[in-house]
């Protein structure tokens, strides 16, 4: 019950720490240590300035111990005046001339005492008159009852003042007669004789200390001193506090006294204990020229005083920085919070949630330039970028399932034994058609090496193979497209033939193998009968081939021996029909005279006959030179034998008045020659065979199916229908020979071309009223030939 | 090569060697030829190997002018006309007596084997006498008098 809240506050502690290290603190920390440096520099300024402040005042208090002696110069100097003065009053002089002192004595007494009276403000402690016994004679000051009083022959001042018959400054000490303390001053005083009878003196006393004070405005707190050379303290501003003659030698003035500088400053505390720095002076003309030397003046000013401005400024500066850094620091606190942590937070708040699996989760911050708009845009990149890839990766299996889902429809359902082999020739994968195929149960397959299903004699090569490409051989017979003809073992030893397809690929490094393999038994059967079947027909085919090779050759050779039997016939005939036809001729020429009218027509029918007989024996030739001269099939441009067969009929055109138009013709396989024979034919025919106008005639292409049918038509006398299937037989003719010449063979010969290229030919007329010759060709797609063969 | 033998003309005239087997034809050239009044000369030779032997001047027909043009049937026997034409056009000293190709085919092989081995021109015999007179006639002028022939026989 205890641990709960105790753990809290663990974890609230270890909350804390943490936090005390986080950013906050270190960029507050980063704030102050930047206002370091001020206050250093605070810092320095206020010691520079009490330095400054210190020197001031050192130097103040070195002037006002020297204005503190100057003014006790003056105060001798005027002394010594009024010494002077005093020397030679005859009250002076009187008193101690005349033995009888007394009333000369009073007189100076009251003179030295009015003076004193009004000296009061110089700060005159006494004057009197001294013997040159050293009795005093007068003093303003009633003498002390003591009995050392009166006999002031052992001061110095007197001392020095009679011996050396001037001008004498004591020492400061403490007057015999005032009790107080003061600074003597002596004067000779001269008889006549100037001899010096007796010393005028004058008592200073310190009081101009106090007043020194006043004049030259001290502040408050400073402190004036005049010390003997022992330390003992002659006199003090301010005033009271009854340290007047006690000795400050065990002080820091003592260390003044004994050092005995001319001046200088020294600090420590002052007799009221405040802390104040000291000015010093020797007072009295030199220390140690008679003795009187070595009384200080010392001018002290409070520390405190000294420090205060500095001080001040210093605690102002401060505060200053104070309020500063905390307004700093309260800037940055409210600043970090706004450009950075806030920032920071919704980043590692968008982080958390995408580690906690919403990739969807973005900083919200703003892409700026900054760095950590570039973090925020960096990591929304990174989370848009993760939800790509998890979309990707979601896609990615989907594919991958529907491929791998793919695949297994496959491969279970083949028909085809499908076996997944890994690289040293265990099966790791097979479906139901292959355990069916080699007569395995379910699953008996898996694991097995691929030795067991196939015939012993194939085991050693097969290891071979699969160690060479395991050593980096690539593989020959994988993936090719052809299949294997192996021979499979079923499991009971049966062999079965089989076609075997190979493939391979790799995966983690590691080499894995499939194959299809069909149960060819079956084929093989098939192949066996239809090698048998495929014999007997060969030797048929063979057979009937060299029959009909025999046949053709035959045909050949009767051909070949038909053609020179026509050209050699044309030859050997044409010459004997000259001859008759020539020397008739010859006869009538040179027997013309001779010869009676029947005669000449006798010779005309014979010569006839011999031009008849020559013109139907190269017809004849013609005709048989279609079928066997013929050039092979080539593409025939209609248009182009139809120009070149015009050009021949020129003549024949230009003398009847003829005019052929034509349709466009297209290009056809056959025999260009031919073809030009054909139409030179059929024009000429419809030319020759014209009537009364003059003849027209037109060539046309229509396309039907996969035949062109062409036809010449004319408009000239027609053919009785009765004979339209005679005029294409040989030698038939419908007219007499007179009327219309011609052999007869032109249209037998258009036949014969028609059937070398596997067309038709047959006429449509109405007599009198012009024929029209139709005839096909083939439409088949000829490629034109590279170069036809010579002929 | 017979250097001796001179140029063309004998008695002024210029020479044609006909080479014809067939008599009746023989005879209807010279016809021909008289009919024209035509001032040349014929020699005549049956065969090819006749015909080789006079154009040579070898044999019997040793000192035998040789002749201006010659007039080859095609087919004669013992050499045919081709040969004698193959001959004759491959020897450079024969080459260039020129030989018109007289006969009576009109088949275009004929033609094209003719002139395939350089005859100057082939002529077919005409069916019809007036046409054969004509032709003869034609020959002898062109060929003798309007064609000019080499001189020296054509010898380099």
């Amino acid at each position: 019950m205890v641990a709960g809240p105790v753990k809290a506050i663990g974890r609230g502690v270890s909350h804390v720490k943490g936090r005390l290290a986080g950013l906050r603190i270190r960029l507050i920390a980063l704030v102050l240590l930047a206002l370091g440096p001020a206050l250093l520099l605070n810092v320095y300024t206020y010691l520079e300035q009490r330095r400054l402040a210190l020197r001031e005042v050192e130097a103040n208090v070195r002037r006002l111990a020297r204005f503190a002696a100057a003014s006790e110069q003056q105060i001798i100097q005027s002394g010594h005046q009024l010494l002077v003065t005093l020397s030679r009053l005859p009250e002076v002089r009187n008193a101690a001339a005349h033995a009888d002192a007394h009333a000369h004595a009073h007189a100076c007494k009251s003179l030295f005492r009015d003076l004193l009276d009004h000296q009061e403000a110089r700060g005159y402690a006494n004057i009197g008159l001294i013997r040159a016994d050293g009795q005093v004679l007068a003093s303003a000051i009633d003498l002390p009852q003591a009995p050392g009083a009166r006999n002031l022959g052992d001061r110095g001042y007197f001392r020095k003042a009679l011996e050396s018959g001037e001008f004498a400054v004591g020492e400061y000490q403490v007057g015999r007669i005032t009790g107080k303390p003061s600074l003597n001053l002596a004067y000779p005083v001269l008889d006549d004789a100037k001899e010096v009878v007796s010393v005028v003196f004058l008592a200073i006393n310190l009081e101009w200390v106090g007043r020194l004070a006043a004049e030259v405005d001290l502040p408050p707190g400073s402190t004036v001193l005049v010390l003997d050379r022992h330390g003992v303290i002659l006199a003090g501003q301010p005033a009271g506090e009854g340290y007047v003659g006690r000795s400050a030698a065990d002080t820091v003035f003592g260390k003044v006294v004994v050092e005995r500088k001319p001046e200088g400053t020294i600090a420590g505390p002052g007799l009221d204990g405040v802390e104040s720095l000291f000015g010093f002076r020797v007072l009295g003309g030199e220390p140690g020229a008679g003795g009187s030397g070595g009384v200080y003046v010392l001018v002290g000013l409070p520390r405190s005083a000294v420090t205060a401005a500095a001080n001040r400024m210093l605690s102002r500066n401060l505060l200053a920085l104070a309020l500063i850094a905390l307004l700093a620091v309260a800037a940055a606190w409210k600043g970090g919070e706004w450009f950075i942590f806030r920032h920071v937070r919704a980043m590692v708040a968008a982080a958390r949630r995408l580690a906690g699996g919403d990739l969807k989760a973005r900083t919200g911050v703003g892409h700026t330039n900054t760095e950590l708009g570039e973090l925020a845009a960096a990591f929304d990149d990174m989370a848009g970028a993760l939800q790509m890839d998890e979309a990707e990766q979601r896609q990615l299996e989907h594919v991958l399932r529907e491929s791998e889902a793919r695949f297994r429809s496959v491969f279970q359902l083949s028909s085809a034994a499908i076996l997944l082999a890994d690289d040293r020739g265990r099966v790791i994968s097979c479906n139901e058609a292959s355990e069916a195929l080699f007569r395995y149960g379910p699953g008996e397959l898996d694991g097995l090496p691929l030795t067991e299903i196939m015939p012993q004699r194939y085991r050693d090569a097969h290891q071979a193979a699969l160690q060479r490409i395991a050593s980096g051989e690539p593989p020959r017979l994988i993936n090719s497209a052809a299949s294997l003809e192996l021979h499979g073992l079923k499991r009971g030893g049966v062999e079965f033939p089989m076609r075997l397809s190979l493939g391979s690929w790799h995966s983690d490094g590691r080499r894995f193998y499939s194959g299809i393999v069909l149960d060819s038994t079956d084929v093989k059967r098939a192949e066996e009968q239809l090698r048998t079947v495929n014999a007997t027909l060969e030797r048929r085919v063979i057979r009937r081939t060299a029959d009909a090779e025999r046949r053709a050759r035959e045909l050949e050779r009767s051909n070949g021996e038909l053609e020179q039997f026509a050209y050699v016939a044309s030859h050997d005939l044409q010459e004997p029909l000259r001859m008759v036809a020539s020397y008739v001729q010859l006869l009538e020429r040179r027997y013309k005279d001779k010869l009676d009218a029947d005669a000449g027509e006798f010779i005309g029918y014979a010569v006839e006959g011999a031009q008849r007989m020559q013109g139907l024996i190269n017809d004849l030739l013609a005709y048989s030179r279609v079928g066997s001269r013929g050039k092979a099939v080539s593409a025939v441009d209609l248009e182009a034998v139809l120009s070149s067969t015009l050009s021949n009929l020129t003549v024949a055109i230009d003398e009847a008045g003829a005019r052929v138009t034509h349709d466009p013709l297209p290009t056809v396989p056959g025999d260009a020659v031919q073809l030009g024979q054909l139409l030179q034919n059929l024009i000429g025919n419809a030319i020759k065979f014209r009537g009364e106008r003059p003849p027209l005639v037109h060539v046309a292409a229509e396309r039907k199916g996969d035949e062109w049918v062409c036809s010449v038509r004319d408009n000239g006398i027609g053919i009785d229908p009765e004979y339209a299937g005679r005029i294409f037989l040989i030698f038939q003719r419908l007219h007499a020979r007179s009327a219309y010449p011609g052999s007869g063979i032109g249209l037998a010969v258009c036949k014969k071309i028609m059937e070398r290229h596997g067309g038709r030919i047959w006429v449509e007329s109405v007599s009198g009223e012009g024929a029209t010759f139709f005839f096909t060709l083939p439409a088949a797609q000829v490629a034109p030939a590279e170069g036809d063969e010579a002929d | 090569m017979d250097t001796t033998r001179s140029a063309t003309t004998v008695n002024g005239k210029p020479g044609i060697l006909l080479v014809e087997d067939n008599p009746a034809d023989v005879r209807l050239t010279v016809e021909a030829l008289r009919d024209a009044n035509a001032h040349s000369r014929m020699d005549i030779v049956r065969d090819g190997v006749e015909a080789m032997a006079f154009i040579r001047g070898v044999g019997k027909y040793a000192g035998s002018p040789r002749p201006d043009v010659i007039l080859l049937d095609l087919n004669l026997p013992r050499k045919d006309g081709r040969a004698v034409l193959r001959e004759m056009k491959a020897d450079p000293d024969l080459r260039c007596i020129p030989v018109v190709v007289l006969t009576s085919s009109e088949a275009d092989e004929d033609v094209c084997a003719a002139y395939q081995l350089c005859a100057n021109c082939y002529i077919s015999k005409p069916v019809k006498l007036e046409k054969f007179l004509i032709v003869i006639q034609s020959i002898e002028h062109f060929w003798l008098h309007v064609a000019k022939l080499p001189q020296g026989g054509g010898r380099a």
